[in-house]
């Protein structure tokens, strides 16, 4: 009989024991912030009037565009030269490339205080078909022609003061605040070309949750995020390219191909939202 | 999955959102994107060099203009014969891209109080900043045609900048 009872309160202690440990793993899963996501965190490296993508070995030959993370990056680069050389951004090992018009206030140039590129499982139904970016894969998002909000994906807005609504040109953005943009990219890839001879069919958008069949291959969403620090009047603002609806962005994937894997496989399909070094925050 | 396939069905066929024109380049990537370039720049020339033909109170201004304007058109003849059969698009309409006079600054000279400096000016802005985009296309330029066209232009850039200086000193 005392026997018995010992077996039933080792039993009863295991059982209690397993129950704590379940809890705890139950916690920890729920610690996790359930969003698809990683980011880099770059600054800008260098500005030059020129365009790795859009005009490739013309050095001179574009617009002012502001370049980050890459050090290298200029009009004659090409995924050997940005793989050989290093960047600024958080983490080390993206050494992509990422670029911008300039924004000048009063016809000077405005250095760009915060820049973050998020990597997103947004976008598509299914996050767990994503897919890592390829190595060398380029993309450009936005209009550089605009000539109205119709044909204009940018967004403005400030940061810090959500009460101003965001807008396709620069908003006026109250004193104290930055002016923020915010840029998405195409996120379906052919699987086939790492560019095109537009330099955009080789991607598209989804549509209604899903890669069209022309594109079927997710990869993650690029969101380019910058922070000006200026605020007040827009009308003293303007791009290299023209007034704020024609803000465009270029992406030249230059990330190591385990890098890039580990966080899609562990941010990205999973659902979890992960810092700079590609591990779930907590 | 099912999801998926549910999703797909309601869709329907998937178009692309940008179906632009997939026509095979002979061009390589530095060429065609010279060439592009160069139209866009030099349609903005000739209208700034019109001007300056109709307007310029200097006959050797006029004369210099005029006979600038006919290079053009011909370096736009060859720029379109290279670039065929792939269709011209303009990606740099309205930007302030390297020697391109904007429409801005068009509409400025026509009402310029001293014409003639103001267009000597923005002549030069032209033909400087052409000269830079020129030699890159001369250095990188693969296809033989285009680089021949990069290479006359970079001649012919500076041969008309000493003009302008011995018609518009210091302008």
């Amino acid at each position: 009989m005392r026997k018995n009872r010992t077996r039933w309160f080792t039993a009863g202690l295991a059982a209690l024991l397993a129950l704590t440990a379940l809890s705890v793993n139950q916690i920890a899963a729920q610690a996790v912030i359930r969003v698809a996501e990683f980011p880099a965190d770059c600054q800008l490296s260098h500005r030059l009037p020129d365009d790795p993508i859009v005009l490739p070995g013309l050095a001179g030959a574009s617009h002012s565009h502001d370049f980050f993370g890459n050090h290298a990056t200029n009009a004659n680069s090409d995924y050997t030269q940005l793989a050989g050389a290093t960047g600024n951004c958080n983490p080390a090992v993206d050494i992509s490339s990422y670029w911008v018009p300039t924004l000048y206030r009063n016809n000077q140039p405005v250095q760009p205080s915060i820049i973050t590129f998020y990597y997103l499982g947004e976008g598509v139904n299914n996050p767990t078909a994503i897919r890592p970016t390829p190595v060398g894969l380029k993309i450009v998002a936005g209009n550089a022609k605009a000539t109205g909000d119709a044909d204009s994906i940018a967004r403005w807005s400030c940061l810090h003061a959500g009460q101003v609504p965001p807008s396709k040109n620069f908003v006026n953005c109250p004193s104290g605040t930055q002016l923020e943009t915010y840029l998405d990219f195409p996120q379906c890839w052919n699987g086939t070309s790492l560019d095109s001879s537009d330099h955009k069919s080789h991607m598209a958008y989804p549509v209604a949750g899903n890669c069209p069949s022309s594109h079927p291959v997710p990869v993650p969403k690029l969101r380019m995020v910058i922070r000006y620090p200026v605020s007040g009047d827009p009308s003293v603002l303007r791009l290299s390219s023209g007034d704020g609806r024609t803000f465009h962005g270029d992406f030249f994937n230059v990330w190591p191909a385990a890098e890039m894997e580990r966080r899609v496989r562990d941010c990205i399909n999973v659902v979890v939202k992960c810092g700079a070094d590609g591990r779930p925050l907590p | 999955m099912l999801l998926t396939l549910c999703a797909c069905g309601q869709q329907g066929p998937a178009a692309p959102r940008d179906p632009a024109p997939a026509v095979a380049s002979h061009l390589d990537a530095t060429a065609r994107a010279f060439v592009e370039l160069t139209i866009a720049t030099d349609d903005q020339a000739v209208k700034l060099l019109d001007l300056g033909a109709g307007r310029a109170s200097s006959p050797g201004m006029r004369a210099f203009a005029e006979s600038l304007a006919a290079t053009r058109r011909a370096e736009l003849r060859e720029a379109h014969a290279i670039l065929d059969p792939i269709p011209y698009v303009n990606y740099h309409e309205g930007h302030d891209m390297p020697g391109m006079p904007t429409d801005p600054e068009l509409t400025t000279l026509s009402a310029a109080p001293d014409f003639d400096a103001y267009f000597a000016q923005l002549l030069r802005a032209h033909l400087t900043e052409s000269t830079t985009v020129a030699r890159a296309g001369a250095t990188s330029i693969k296809d033989e045609r285009a680089r021949a066209l990069a290479s006359t232009m970079l001649t012919e850039r500076g041969e008309s900048l000493h003009e302008l200086d011995r018609l518009a000193p210091g302008a």
